[in-house]
């Protein structure tokens, strides 16, 4: 074959060129050459998809792979496929060069327009939902104008009333208030998350007895205005971001720089930031004007809401890789912020909500238009590798170092090296590969090489030129505007047509989207529209859930038809409107809430009522329930006097910058375990490592958006409470501590830690029960070598431990 | 003062035989079977990283025959490097390099048939165990110990042995009450030395503080406060729980580390597992372990072999996992059976897919989940049988055909459970293990 036979299929077939002729060409000549030569690597029916290049459909040629379209009909040199046969360039494909006649046969196809019969040209994806069945569904509750009527019951607070009237339909009696001492317990976890001291306590009560209302108004100002207060709605918030500082899954990398976001959340609540706005910043914060570069800088941290998802890093088919990571955060931001299941219309119209696949894709093409950039560790797995953000102001990690010059010169040095090391590692395995011998060494050799490179290249990116730290952050940043192309049964090998960007439209019109627009700041402004039925009702459902155990709606992530109505409607759309009307204010919404009669009810059980409403649906009293995770281990360090109360700045994770060993993880979350006394919202979150006791206590998996945390109780709880380093290390200080302060008389010890523990003194038999247990260790025969102070100390310690362990340290 | 003894006995509330005796019930499970069940418990053996069926379960004479030749995709064809006998009176044909399960041939029925859909280790992995590589779902063994409760209140009704990091949704619970979920004991590490020399661990099992006649103290004093709470705040099941979740844990403080003592087992049984050696040692300490956990009442018990992926050098990759398992899992079935258990115990091998027939560097296979071969032993299957098969090279199955869905809907027809009435209410919709899909295997039925 030559160039003869090329120029003579060239000239016979260009312009003339019929359709079946066309196909006759690519039938003879080009598929058996694409099946030969690229199928291997290239092909759904092999399940390879190499650089994200599919070769066995003609859209998976034209769309192309992670470098753009393999070719361009008609343009030869426009097409990349041509530019790699011929091995110049960046690809050299395949690694043994095609025959000579068979690189023209392709030269003359792709002149001739390239025809390719393989795949129907239009693929149409249809919806069943009519626009009549969308308006028909937005007369469901939660889609239509929050709005309420004034409450029949003649009682001040708009919160008591609605409650009152709840109660008085179903014949029911709200419960008497509380003892001061719970009162105070619940505004302590609720707000701040922490136990008041028995000092405090003393001090509520004698207010508490003068005036109830200025006592809990006045102690529920000074929670709010504590830092304390960002701490521990910011925890919640961070269930709801799914926060976490690594992306799970096989390939666990982990995101040295997620603790930015966690700080930035935690400041946005203590500075009582407007919900509205703090939705606006986490969804479009690299969109939004702004006037400084610190502002800037903030905006461009809260992305990383969209960002520190899971992630499956060896995932070998990019269109996959792309398609779960805004899958994820359509997820995020539909179910996560409106309590509506968006996602289920991936593959199909959604089986319960009037929600088109079409409006999926709508979104998608938002996401599609805009880069999330999570950095990750490098390594071979790691098939879906992304940059960082750097911060427009520094804003060093405490932990960062800078780097000499000396150090700087030395370390390129060595980069440059071990750049020439990888080389002649993969050089080697290709010749073993030929030879077909054991690889294993060589693959040995490439990991650690690859490895070094991408620790050395990380060092000497995390400084300036100048050995500075610098800073990034992980986050979004907007891409070229697209659409997205419908799939159908949601498979990637499946694109439909193309989609227009926009919004469920079940929910509600929102503003244009213009062709040359991002669309995220759009789909931001949509979300956070006053007139959004969902957003204001989802999140003040979910404040009224932190206080009272569970929503108005009792399913705080589905406001749609498969969700529970809620008991109260009038009251959650008053609660919704009131937080507009209050500039989207968490912390005047909470004010008014705690400081209600319903808040400060009795816990206590009353047959009659459990009769009628076991579930407390009519809150004819306050549900009692378990401290979650956080809020558990703060009190047993708090209680036992280890609790560093300042923010330890930064976090684990980011000491030991991009990392993916399983050893190192593993150390990081062990040692945060035990020798950490921060607050829990500080201990890194590793996916498939978390601190082992708020993983005993039910700390989601951060795999999810989540609003609820499960409430179990195991027997590796039991196991823990019993067993755990931890706890045995805090009954220890809490003994030392009684020790202390009150010095030889056992009585007033044992007094006094139950008083710490739950701000209450011991009844008569509870003290002879600790009496008892005391004596039974001190006079232990197994501890008779140990010295009389040692075994107090032991028996105190065991007596602790006990309280520690019981249900009600952990209930609130 | 009151002495505790006076406590204990003018407290209105008889109480205290520490977890030993205090009858647990899964409140919300089923607790019993849909019909009569032919299995009560099951081992799965999962073979992480996909086994060649090629070259261990279903003999190819084409490919035998093919070396080099072009297949399928344009890529030469691998002849399986080792023979294949013929076992027992069935002549089920198994890998040379399986010496030992082969004798056990008349006891197995093998799935030639079975497929999938997800190309990709993680997801098929996923689905193997949840039945949706998508999105959070029960695993099979919670939704087992959802339909028929546990067996033994004092141990967990599901127990997974050192699984995988980053598989926790391959034991979770989902939606179905927590209770149901995998308890994980011990950990794999990934990258080497995972079995080592030790065996799995729970966490935090023993005081090391405090010897068990103080802890036993400590833990009436802990419940006494805790019946205490319980009868301030009258009605409430989280306390209730709380007080349950003790007497577990002190039950299985008592039982698990005895159990997980396999000193206590005669030379003979550790060799039949291959304890004496070292290539099989670390899985026959967790075939062992599986037997005596499922001897004690546990329902549901998984334990994981990684390293199946063989793309490359296959010839001697093959024979060493193959050296790791075939005592281990041929000592389980011989001593399971040797002790009346295999009868109503359900043993089921299964990798995520199967291997391609061809090559792409002549020395490896890739990841083919068009078809493969699973198997079964035990309560209820035909013994000696082969169901399905794949076509003439091994590419894919084309008779009796099963997929995860139906592989699934067979395992919990063994049960006793009917996976079209096995439902769980959540968010509204009644929930499946087998999704809208699944078909019992009757062939299999015994």
């Amino acid at each position: 074959m030559n160039i003869l036979a090329a120029c003579f299929a060239a000239l016979t077939l260009s312009p003339l060129l019929t359709a079946d002729e066309g196909t006759d060409f690519f039938e003879k000549k080009i598929r058996p050459a694409l099946e030969k030569y690229c199928y291997e690597c290239h092909s759904d029916r092999e399940n390879k998809i190499r650089g994200g290049l599919l070769v066995d459909t003609k859209s998976g040629l034209l769309q192309g792979g992670d470098s753009g379209p393999a070719i361009v009909p008609g343009k030869l040199q426009e097409s990349l496929l041509w530019d790699s046969i011929n091995h110049r360039g960046e690809f050299k494909m395949p690694k043994n060069k095609m025959p000579q006649a068979v690189i023209d046969d392709f030269k003359a196809w792709i002149e001739m327009g390239a025809p390719d019969p393989r795949m129907q040209e239009n693929l149409l994806v249809k919806t069943k939902v009519t626009p009549e069945s969308i308006a028909k569904a937005r007369s469901f509750w939660s889609l239509q104008a929050p709005s309420y009527q004034a409450p029949l019951s003649q009682v001040e607070h708009p919160v008591d009333a609605y409650v009152a009237d709840g109660l008085a339909q179903a014949g029911l009696k709200a419960s008497p208030a509380a003892p001061a001492a719970e009162i105070l317990c619940r505004l302590h976890f609720d707000l701040v998350g922490l136990p008041p001291s028995p000092e405090e306590l003393a001090a509520f009560t004698s207010e508490y007895k003068k005036d109830p209302d200025a006592a809990i108004a006045a102690q529920a100002d000074k929670l709010l205005a504590s830092s304390h207060f960002g701490e521990r709605w910011g925890r919640h918030w961070l269930d709801v971001a799914r926060y976490a500082e690594s992306t799970g899954r096989e390939f666990n990398s982990t995101y040295p720089d997620a603790w930015r976001y966690r700080d930035y959340v935690i400041n946005s609540f203590n500075q009582d930031k407007p919900y509205d706005q703090f939705l606006m910043e986490q969804i479009a914060g690299d969109l939004i004007k702004i006037k400084s570069d610190a502002e800037w800088t903030r905006n461009l941290i809260a992305t990383g809401f969209l960002a520190l998802g899971p992630k499956t890093l060896t995932d070998q088919d990019a269109r996959q890789f792309k398609a779960d990571l805004i899958d994820e955060q359509i997820d995020l931001v539909t179910r996560g912020l409106m309590g509506i299941t968006v996602s289920c219309a991936r593959c199909h119209d959604h089986k319960f909500e009037a929600i088109p696949q079409t409006d999926y894709y709508a979104l998608a093409g938002i996401f599609l238009s805009s880069q999330t950039l999570y950095g990750t560790a490098t390594g071979l797995q790691n098939r879906n590798r992304s940059s960082r953000i750097r911060l427009p102001v520094a804003m060093p990690d405490p932990h960062a170092k800078s780097i000499g010059s000396d150090e700087l010169a030395r370390l390129k040095k060595s980069l440059t090296e071990a750049e020439s090391e990888l080389r002649a590692a993969i050089q080697a395995r290709r010749d073993e590969d030929k030879k077909g011998a054991n690889a294993q060494g060589d693959l040995r050799r490439i990991t650690l090489a690859t490895r070094r490179v991408a620790e050395l290249t990380e060092k000497i990116n995390s400084v300036n030129p100048d050995g500075s730290p610098r800073s990034y952050c992980v986050g979004m940043q907007p891409g070229e505007p697209k659409q997205a192309r419908i799939l159908e049964r949601g498979e990637v090998g499946k694109a439909g047509q193309p989609i227009e960007r926009g919004f469920v439209q079940l929910i509600g019109p929102g503003p244009g989207i213009a062709k040359d627009s991002n669309g995220r700041l759009e789909l931001a402004q949509w979300i956070a529209a006053k007139d959004n039925p969902l957003t204001s009702r989802v999140w003040v459902n979910r404040i009224w859930m932190h206080l009272f155990g569970e929503g108005l709606v009792r399913s705080p992530e589905d406001f749609g038809v498969t969700g529970q109505a809620p008991s109260h409607p009038e009251l959650l759309d008053y609660l919704a409107l009131q937080f507009i009307q209050d500039g989207w204010s968490l912390k005047k919404l909470l004010r008014s809430l705690v400081t209600s009669q319903t808040y400060r009810q009795s816990s206590a059980f009353n047959a009659s009522a459990f009769s009628r409403d076991p579930e407390n649906q009519k809150l004819w009293r306050y549900s009692p329930r378990r401290l979650d995770a956080e809020a558990l281990r703060d009190r047993l360090l708090s209680v036992s006097g280890a609790l560093n109360l300042t923010p330890p700045g930064g976090s684990e994770v980011a000491k030991e910058g991009h990392s993916v060993l399983d050893p190192v993880l593993q150390q990081i979350s062990t040692r945060a375990s035990l020798n950490t006394s921060c607050r829990s919202v500080y201990l890194p979150i590793l996916r498939d490592k978390l601190p082992a006791m708020l993983n005993a206590f039910d700390l989601g998996d951060s795999m999810i958006s989540e609003s609820q945390r499960e409430r179990n109780s195991t027997a590796s709880q039991a196991l823990f409470m019993l067993n755990n380093e931890i706890i045995r290390d805090c009954s220890e200080l809490l003994a030392e501590r009684l020790l202390k302060e009150s010095p030889g008389k056992v009585d007033k010890q044992l007094e006094r830690a139950f008083a710490l523990c739950f701000l209450r003194g011991p009844a008569s038999r509870e003290l002879s029960g600790a009496r008892q247990l005391y004596e039974t260790v001190l006079r232990a025969p197994d501890l008779k070598s140990l010295s009389e102070t040692e075994r107090s100390r032991k028996a105190l310690s065991t007596v602790c431990q006990a309280l520690f362990a019981s249900a009600e340290f952990r209930f609130q | 003062m009151l002495t505790r003894r006076d406590f204990l006995a003018t407290s209105s509330l008889a109480f205290v035989s520490l977890g030993l005796g205090l009858p647990l019930v899964a409140a919300d499970s089923n607790g019993k079977p849909h019909f009569t069940p032919r299995a009560k418990r099951v081992i799965f053996l999962n073979m992480r990283g996909a086994p060649s069926h090629v070259d261990l379960f279903d003999p190819k004479p084409a490919l035998q025959k093919a070396q080099g030749k072009t297949g399928r995709n344009g890529r030469p064809l691998l002849a399986p490097p080792y023979t294949f006998k013929t076992q027992g009176k069935s002549g089920l044909a198994f890998s040379e390099l399986l010496p030992e399960l082969g004798k056990q041939a008349d006891g197995i029925c093998l799935l030639s048939g079975m497929f999938t859909d997800q190309p990709n280790h993680p997801q098929a992995q996923t689905k193997l165990h949840t039945g949706n590589f998508q999105f959070a779902r029960p695993s099979l063994g919670a939704w087992i110990v959802y339909g028929l409760g546990t067996e033994n209140p004092q141990l967990p009704g599901f127990i997974t042995l050192s699984p995988a990091s980053g598989t926790s949704p391959h034991y979770g619970s989902a939606f179905l009450p927590s209770r149901f979920q995998g308890t994980a004991i011990g950990r794999a590490q990934r990258g080497g030395g995972r079995f080592a020399n030790s065996q799995p661990q729970l966490a935090d099992i023993k005081n090391p503080d405090l010897g068990t006649k103080l802890q036993k103290q400590q833990l009436e004093f802990i419940q006494e406060l805790n019946q205490a709470e319980l009868q301030r705040q009258g009605e409430n099941p989280e306390i209730q729980g709380v007080i349950d979740s003790y007497s577990m844990a002190y039950a299985m403080q008592g039982s698990l580390p005895k159990l997980m003592d396999l000193s206590q087992e005669s030379k003979a049984t550790q060799a039949l597992y291959g304890l004496d050696q070292q290539d099989s040692a670390p899985f026959g300490r967790e075939c062992l372990l599986a037997r005596r956990l499922v001897e004690a009442g546990v329902r549901f018990v998984e334990i994981s072999h990684d390293g199946w992926d063989h793309h490359f050098n296959l010839k001697n990759q093959l024979a060493s996992s193959c050296r790791q398992i075939d005592r281990p899992i041929a000592g389980l079935l011989a001593d399971l059976k040797q002790r009346g258990l295999l009868n109503d115990t359900l043993v089921v091998f299964s990798g995520e897919f199967g291997r391609t027939p061809d090559s792409a560097n002549g020395n490896g296979r890739d990841h083919n989940f068009k078809g493969f071969t699973s198997w079964m032993a035990g309560g209820g299957v035909k013994c000696g049988f082969r169901h399905g098969a794949t076509d003439d090279l091994g590419y894919e199955a084309v008779e009796g055909r099963m997929d995860t869905h139906d592989f699934h809907a067979s395992i919990l027809h063994l049960l006793g459970l009917d996976h079209t009435r096995l439902t769980y209410n959540y968010a509204g919709r009644d929930f499946r293990l087998t999704d809208v899909y699944g078909k019992v295997a009757k062939e299999i039925l015994a």
